[in-house]
């Protein structure tokens, strides 16, 4: 079973009733959809097929002799920059500007050193939001969650920096606002109901 | 002289969405289409790269979820107000019933004036982005995708191999 966010797809469908469309007879230009009737704009794309230039040895040349560590017959085109052996056009992998061997991608990827490889992250803003939002909700809670919704929130921004985003920052900064709020109306809370009970004591 | 070392790439927010279970938001970046997806507290990016991009395309549509949450809303509130009038408090029920005719007018706008959604169909994936009252920017985004997508796979087209392209080998004879 897929799990959330990896749906199914199965090429392009019309976008309001998902009935597959014929992409030998799809066009450029405004569409209407046969099923449900939409009317769309086009634009078609006809993506070259990825092709590896794969030359044996023999044919190569003297100059382009070595072999594939992994494909013998397979005239090697470059070499891995992470455990130097040699790769034929099949094996190279390029990932964040390195060309690696299929062995070492693997393992960078695995051990998270390869950032264009991460699918997966924490959503800071959706936790700082979360953590306003219980601090506002639940009596005093604010005085514990607002602080972390703060916290999430210069996360956000922070991995916002790294992943170089343009834009969506307010969200991270509403949330922050949102838990500083929070925490105010939460240390005021507690205050109003202590301070009457302490000055009744003092007396 | 030390060269400094390259920034992360920019991605710009195209926009954001939201369902029931999810919510989500479209970047563009110089390679691909990205969709941050966030159900709970985890985040799950999908990419369309450029060089795969069969098909782009722009349509209007009704922005339902929040049109129905919307007259929900309303029909809340104005209950709310109808209450408030039954214990005599005018102004009271005045106040509340104005915000539920706000929200009414606002479901009202909402189904009346259409969004503008753009969908990049990859091989693999697709992403759908959704503009609302933002007619001009959707139409610059679809423009905008279509010139990278073109870009991308003109260059792809260019680094093709010229050369005979070989099977790759099979299984070794031992």
């Amino acid at each position: 079973m897929p799990s959330r966010g990896l749906r199914l797809y199965a090429g392009p469908s019309c976008p309001a009733c998902r009935t597959p469309f014929d992409l030998t007879r799809l066009t450029s230009g405004v569409q209407h959809c046969p099923a449900c009737g939409l009317r769309f704009e086009a634009v078609r794309f006809r993506p070259a097929e990825r092709r590896a230039d794969v030359r044996e040895v023999g044919a190569a040349g003297p100059k382009e002799g070595a072999a594939c560590a992994a494909h013998r017959r397979n005239a090697a085109v470059a070499w891995c920059e992470r455990c130097g052996i040699f790769m034929c056009a099949l094996c190279r992998t390029e990932a964040d500007g390195r060309t690696l061997c299929a062995a070492c991608f693997d393992r960078l990827a695995a051990e998270g050193t390869l950032q264009s490889t991460q699918t997966r992250h924490r959503d800071y803003v959706g936790l700082a939001w979360i953590a306003s939002a219980v601090g506002f909700m639940v009596c005093f809670a604010g005085l514990v969650t607002g602080p972390l919704g703060v916290y999430y929130g210069f996360r956000a921004l922070r991995q916002m920096n790294e992943w170089g985003d343009v834009g969506g920052r307010m969200r991270a900064v509403g949330a922050m606002v949102a838990a500083v709020l929070a925490t105010v109306l939460s240390g005021a809370t507690l205050a109003a109901i202590l301070i009457p009970s302490l000055q009744r004591a003092a007396r | 002289m030390t060269t400094p070392l390259p920034g992360p790439p920019r991605r710009t927010l195209l926009g954001t969405g939201a369902d029931l279970g999810s919510r989500h938001r479209v970047y563009e970046t110089a390679e691909a289409v990205e969709l941050d997806e966030a159900s709970g507290f985890t985040m799950i990016r999908h990419r369309v790269f450029y060089d795969e991009v069969i098909l782009v395309t722009q349509h209007a549509l009704v922005g339902w979820p929040l049109a129905v949450a919307l007259g929900a809303l309303a029909l809340l509130v104005g209950g709310m107000a109808g209450v408030v009038a039954m214990g005599d408090a005018l102004w009271g029920a005045l106040g509340v019933g104005a915000v539920a005719l706000l929200l009414a007018l606002l479901m009202v706008l909402r189904i009346t004036i259409k969004m503008e959604a753009v969908t990049v169909y990859g091989k693999r994936s697709r992403v759908q982005v959704s503009f609302w009252l933002r007619r001009r920017k959707a139409r610059a985004v679809f423009s905008r995708l279509c010139a990278r997508v073109l870009q991308a796979q003109s260059s792809a087209a260019e680094r093709l191999p010229s050369a005979p392209v070989l099977e790759p080998p099979g299984e070794p004879r031992l």
